[in-house]
């Protein structure tokens, strides 16, 4: 739609208010649970397994820019490196953005200070291999074999790559924990990799790790918006079984007259 | 048993070898394949097109032939491009060739147009123009701005030509004058589309908007064509496969079906022999443990 | 010496055999990791990088900001410059500060679009989720690419499909912990995703075998007969 209609703009302010009420009553303090993910507590056991084998571990954010599922990937990522600092690993971070290189850079320079080893940390083990998708790809599977990397952690936005990634780990025997927004990449790691943190989980998985109360906040708002989404439609579709259409027009992307939303749907083709 | 059991240990090697007999085996030894079974997305997907250079009205307005790959899908969304772009011109529509995910897309497109205009008797700028390439940072302006001024939007095409010299962009000016939206592409390029274009003309109808992704993309399109979002689809080389045979053109598409079926058929065996051995395995372990 | 540079036939030969080894050097980590792959997975990194600063000038910056600034007399784009050149600062500790200023403009431009990219892709989508009427209606349409149902197993399909969109939301409610039936039916909307995903696995297989395809037929055909053994296409 080129212009909003009324029922568009009631209903993303509703949304906003929601979400943003949500947001400023966490940051105001009030506790705010999150169940748990059970992909997350494999963490642990793959950064473990690092430091018996003595072998890095590989960490990817993926091909996305800087968005916000690059951002929340390294939000993960940052507290998975505090945790393998503790125990003096080593951590590979290619990226496919030379925008996220500095950032990246940051985030694991920051979280092995936080880790307790700050002289642990390599400048070099973060490295922009590529933006084209399969030669970051190529770069990775190389890496991962050269390195025989005991543990990978793929979190963020994948496209076809994904299961070269998954495979050559896979190959070299490594431990992968997994998590993308991305579906179509979902059921390859699920193939691939031994943890997965499906869709939404991965929002989840950065408010819970971090628990940062913006994340936290952003989080309850989305699970109400969530309700009242699964409210319209049962409603919708018993009122359509009924004869009414009032929620079915109250979607369309045309202003109607007041009267318009009780009348008989709008024929296919005319929404 | 013991045989199922060892075939989980097959040497990945192996494997790779024979997907290879089996990809390469119609290649060198062609044999006559059925007629594909016809989707009903494809079915819709022709049907618009056909509808589309019916319409006297529509048949005079422009299609945008967004090719959003690169090199790396060639092998399903070039063959998509060929099928689409033989049917465009063989209905002698006008079309707009462009790309905003990657600059590849623009050269593989004119390089599909280059093969077939002799054969369907096009002209470059006066049946069809290469718009060229706008980096995707600036992908969802530039629609928007299409919205009511192409040509401004655009500016040039390819070679560097103002769009308005241009006669095939001649009495085209915004999203009133557009016939279909065509999106081939091996990556999320569609939502663009159909957040900032698709329902921004003047008619109470969306614009036509027709999606030809790789297979993997597929599935996740499903819901669009269910809300009518999208009016049809061509799923990967497959649905290039059934768009050959309604239009009736023996291409490459057709040459690899093929080999789509045999490397399906071994992918299936291998996976109902490897599930065997699977529980074959589980089954030595108990009786293992059990004595 | 070198006519064969202007001879089209010669280059495509050496552009055909480049591109089989490249293939071929290319596959062959699936023997095992060589020398051979390290070489062409660096070839190939290089040239995918100097192609994007290829095209970053030739199709981004030159016909976009310095043709229009130098040829066209619109000066003002000069202004764009020191913009982009803001994104640099994120390198310096002392004036990363400045670099948030153009990161927010963006993150501004796009929080602002992402609005009406809501609401023309999702209240489609919302509305087809409730057009799905409990009762048969005789001669409703079939939507575009679906499969034409009788009435009864319309309202059998109407049914289904609610009950999965129910159970596949209900399993990403992550404010409170799912017990009882609730768990049941979040357990059941996972169990659904995996359908969901075996489809979407089915299909990823069909796209990677058609690359498969794509290069076979291009080591064979262009290759092997066109290009070594000049055989007719």
């Amino acid at each position: 739609m080129e212009h909003a209609t009324w029922p568009a703009r009631i209903v993303l302010a509703l949304f906003s208010i929601i979400i943003i009420g949500a947001v400023l009553s966490a940051q105001r303090g009030r506790k705010l649970f999150i169940r748990r993910i059970p992909g997350l507590t494999a963490i642990d056991e793959a950064v473990g397994r690092a430091t018996e084998m003595g072998r890095p571990m590989l960490l990817s954010v993926g091909l996305g820019s800087i968005d916000i599922i690059t951002l929340q990937a390294l939000a993960i990522l940052s507290s998975i490196v505090q945790t393998a600092a503790r125990y003096g690993n080593r951590v590979l971070l290619p990226v496919a953005d030379s925008a996220i290189l500095p950032v990246a850079e940051d985030a694991v320079r920051e979280a092995y200070t936080a880790g307790g080893r700050p002289d642990a940390f390599h400048p070099e083990d973060v490295m922009f291999l590529s933006d084209r998708q399969f030669a970051y790809a190529a770069g990775v599977a190389g890496l991962i074999n050269r390195e025989q990397v005991a543990s990978m952690f793929l979190f963020g936005t994948f496209y076809a790559e994904a299961l070269i990634m998954a495979e050559n780990g896979n190959r070299v025997g490594a431990i992968q924990v997994a998590g993308t927004p991305s579906t179509t990449q979902i059921p390859f790691f699920i193939a691939a990799c031994d943890y997965v943190i499906i869709g939404d989980e991965f929002y989840a998985a950065t408010a819970y790790l971090t628990k940062q109360p913006t994340l936290l906040g952003s989080l309850v708002g989305q699970d109400i918006v969530k309700g009242i989404l699964i409210a319209c439609i049962v409603l919708g579709a018993l009122l359509l079984t009924f004869g009414s259409p009032v929620l079915y027009n109250f979607f369309q992307d045309r202003d109607l007259p007041l009267l318009g939303y009780l009348r008989q749907a709008i024929e296919a083709g005319g929404s | 048993m013991g045989f199922l059991v060892r075939l989980q240990d097959i040497d990945r090697r192996v494997l790779y070898l024979l997907l290879a007999v089996a990809v390469s085996f119609p290649f060198l030894f062609p044999a006559p394949v059925p007629d594909p079974a016809i989707l009903p997305q494809t079915q819709s997907f022709f049907r618009t097109v056909e509808a589309v250079s019916a319409d006297p009205v529509r048949r005079d307005k422009l299609v945008i032939l967004s090719c959003n790959f690169s090199s790396s899908t060639s092998a399903e969304s070039l063959t998509q491009t060929e099928t689409v772009m033989r049917h465009l011109m063989k209905n002698k529509l006008k079309f707009a060739i462009f790309s905003f995910n990657d600059p590849q897309g623009r050269e593989l497109g004119q390089l599909i147009a280059n093969r077939l205009q002799d054969e369907y008797g096009y002209q470059y700028g006066r049946d069809y123009v290469n718009w060229g390439f706008r980096p995707p940072a600036a992908a969802v302006n530039t629609v928007k701005a299409m919205v009511r001024n192409i040509p401004e939007a655009i500016g040039t095409d390819a070679n560097g030509t103002r769009l308005v010299e241009i006669p095939v962009m001649r009495n085209i000016r915004g999203a009133n004058d557009l016939a279909a939206i065509i999106e081939i592409t091996g990556s999320n390029s569609l939502p663009v589309w159909l957040q900032y274009l698709q329902r921004t003309g003047a008619g109470a109808e969306p614009i036509p908007t027709l999606y030809c992704p790789t297979a993997v993309m597929a599935p996740e399109a499903f819901p669009l064509l269910k809300s009518g979002q999208l009016q049809g689809m061509l799923t990967g080389l497959k649905g290039a496969i059934e768009y050959e045979a309604l239009l009736n053109v023996r291409g490459f598409a057709t040459r690899a079906s093929a080999s789509l079926s045999y490397s399906h058929f071994l992918i299936l065996a291998l996976i109902v022999l490897g599930n065997l051995g699977t529980f074959a395995a589980r089954a030595q372990a108990r009786r293992g443990g059990a004595r | 010496m070198f006519d064969f540079l202007t001879n089209p036939g010669a280059m495509r030969t050496a552009n055909v055999w480049f591109a089989a080894l490249c293939t071929l050097g290319l596959y062959s980590i699936l023997y095992r990791e060589n020398r051979f792959f390290r070489f062409f997975e660096h070839l190939f990194i290089g040239l995918a990088t100097g192609y994007a600063v290829y095209t970053t000038w030739n199709d981004t910056l030159r016909p976009r900001w310095w043709d229009p600034m130098v040829a066209e007399g619109r000066w003002w784009w000069a202004f764009a410059l020191p913009a982009g050149l803001l994104f640099y600062l994120i390198y310096s500790r002392k004036y990363s500060w400045m670099s948030r200023l153009i990161f927010a403009v963006f993150f501004g431009f796009a929080a602002g679009q992402a609005f009406q990219g809501f609401a023309a892709y999702y209240f489609p989508l919302v509305r087809s989720a409730i057009n799905v009427p409990l009762v048969p209606a005789a001669g409703a349409a079939a939507a575009p690419g679906a499969y034409a149902l009788t009435p009864m197993a319309g309202v059998l399909n109407n049914l289904l499909f609610l009950f999965i969109v129910i159970s596949v939301m209900t399993y990403f409610f992550f404010s409170f912990e799912q017990k009882g039936p609730v768990a049941g039916v979040a357990r059941m909307g996972r169990y659904l995703l995996m359908f969901a995903f075996g489809a979407i696995f089915g299909s990823t297989v069909m796209a990677r075998m058609s690359l498969l395809i794509g290069r076979t037929d291009f080591l064979i055909n262009d290759w092997i007969r066109q290009t070594v053994f000049r055989l007719p296409g």
